[in-house]
């Protein structure tokens, strides 16, 4: 019996003894191998991440070509064509012509000039808008907004809170964003209305925009499109972010946020 | 004859018991060896290496002259438990604050003066300080694991020799924690159940010392 017992006790001390240190070998192996997933999933959220930025920049790329491109048919279609038939008005202008004939080729002439002057300041316009620049980022909303609701097409709601001091480039780049958002809409949504709420705080801005429209296709992921990557470029350049809201009925409901500087 | 009779035998314990001790010189002989590359936290482990050595070797010694050796333990154990504490506190390691260890130490080291003084003697085996000291590296080095997943700093994590300190303080001390417990208890019954246990205990302590040796080894990056 005492034989048996001691047998029994040996037997478990080995046994506990064996168990501790499997099981101490076990916890090791865990660790071991959780620490690789760890690793590894962080170098893939890593990988998409990197892929996500290069999109982004691809996107922005495209877009400034785009921009380019139409900038350069404009000044060649437009600016280009009428300075070249205010030339040859001028080069009429030259000989002797009738005095009735002078008259009209010099009304002509300075009608053409007078276009190409609205051209261009279209274009310089489009390329920095003297508003923004001078009145700052809400006037210059403010402006386009009444420039739509004039229209008659569509009714654009723009509530603002007091102007916050944000700088001269990331106002620039909040003007682009809601361009392109009304541009969106106006292109492709079918809305009635949209709504774009300006908010700003001490340490950001915050823009609220919605539309009544179709709101996105079905089955499309909401970042997938190039205007929304050109937005999310220009918001990641101002640290800020872009999120989709649930809205009740049909259309979309963005939230975009900014540092006021860099 | 069972095979454990036939494995735990008192000529087998001898020669493991050999074995545990010469292998203790392989991380020394490694260090020697890539002397040059040894970065402060493998210097720390080489000075608990030789620790380890130098108390296996004198109470070999005074064993073998027949006095009892048990008292060295009494001065080994907080040493170790000092250098250890001190080791888990390195900058780089970052397990104890300098204040914690301090306090964890000095907590030590009168609870081992008062098991010393009152429940056992120099004369006999301080098992209780073992076993205290065996949870503390336990908690350690599972607290250590659980940082390096907090972290999770980089791939190659077992090229840090602390890594490689820790797995063997984990498994050895994880392994001989009940033997400590209960050494008390049956040192005074069946020798073949010590036997067994002591055996065991000399096979962990060459994966200890395997794991020194690697630790040692490693060309750290950090």
């Amino acid at each position: 019996m005492d034989q048996v017992s001691t047998l029994t006790s040996t037997e478990l001390l080995l046994a506990g003894m064996a168990g501790m240190f499997l099981l101490a070998l076990g916890l090791i192996f865990f660790f071991l191998a959780y620490q690789r997933r760890i690793i590894k999933q962080q170098k893939e959220h890593q990988a998409k991440e990197a892929e996500y930025q290069q999109q982004l920049m691809r996107a922005n790329l495209l877009s400034q070509e785009k921009e380019r491109n139409r900038i350069g048919k404009d000044l060649h279609d437009g600016v280009g064509a009428m300075l070249t038939t205010a030339k040859l008005y001028f080069r009429h202008l030259d000989q002797e012509v009738a005095p009735e004939k002078f008259t009209e080729l010099k009304e002509k002439a300075f009608g053409l000039l007078e276009e190409t002057m609205v051209s261009v300041r279209r274009v310089s316009h489009d390329l920095r808008p003297v508003v923004l620049e001078r009145l700052g980022l809400v006037e210059a909303i403010a402006n386009t907004v009444d420039q739509i609701n004039h229209a008659g097409d569509i009714t654009v709601e723009f509530k603002h809170s007091e102007e916050t001091e944000s700088d001269k480039e990331y106002q620039l780049n909040w003007y682009r964003i809601i361009q392109e958002l009304i541009t969106n809409t106006l292109k492709h949504a079918g809305a009635n209305v949209i709504s774009i709420d300006l908010k700003g705080t001490a340490a950001q801005l915050q823009v609220i925009y919605q539309d009544d429209g179709v709101g996105l296709i079905q089955g499309t992921q909401p970042k997938s499109g190039l205007g929304i990557q050109n937005i999310e470029s220009r918001l990641g350049l101002m640290g800020g972010q872009l999120e989709f809201l649930e809205k009740e009925g049909s259309g979309i409901c963005l939230r975009m946020t900014s540092d006021l500087r860099p | 004859m069972s095979s454990e009779k036939l494995f735990f035998t008192q000529d087998n314990l001898t020669l493991l018991r050999s074995l545990s001790y010469y292998l203790i010189f392989l991380p020394i002989v490694i260090s020697i060896w890539r002397v040059r590359h040894l970065r402060d936290v493998q210097w720390m482990i080489l000075l608990i290496v030789i620790v380890n050595l130098i108390n296996e070797s004198i109470s070999r010694l005074i064993f073998q002259q027949g006095v009892n050796n048990l008292w060295i333990f009494h001065i080994y154990v907080p040493l170790v438990f000092y250098l250890t504490t001190k080791l888990y506190s390195h900058r780089r390691i970052g397990i104890l604050s300098k204040k914690q260890f301090k306090y964890v130490f000095l907590l030590f080291l009168t609870v081992n003066l008062i098991n010393t003084a009152i429940f056992q003697p120099l004369d006999s085996f301080n098992s209780n300080s073992v076993s205290l000291a065996s949870s503390v590296y336990m908690i350690l080095s599972i607290v250590f694991f659980y940082r390096m997943l907090r972290k999770s700093e980089d791939e190659f994590i077992l090229s840090r020799p602390i890594v490689w300190f820790n797995i063997g303080t984990l498994l050895y001390y994880s392994a001989t924690f009940l033997l400590f417990m209960v050494v008390e208890q049956i040192i005074s019954n069946r020798s073949d159940i010590l036997i067994a246990a002591w055996v065991l205990n000399a096979l962990f302590y060459c994966v200890l010392n395997v794991c020194y040796s690697v630790a040692l080894w490693i060309k750290s990056q950090h």
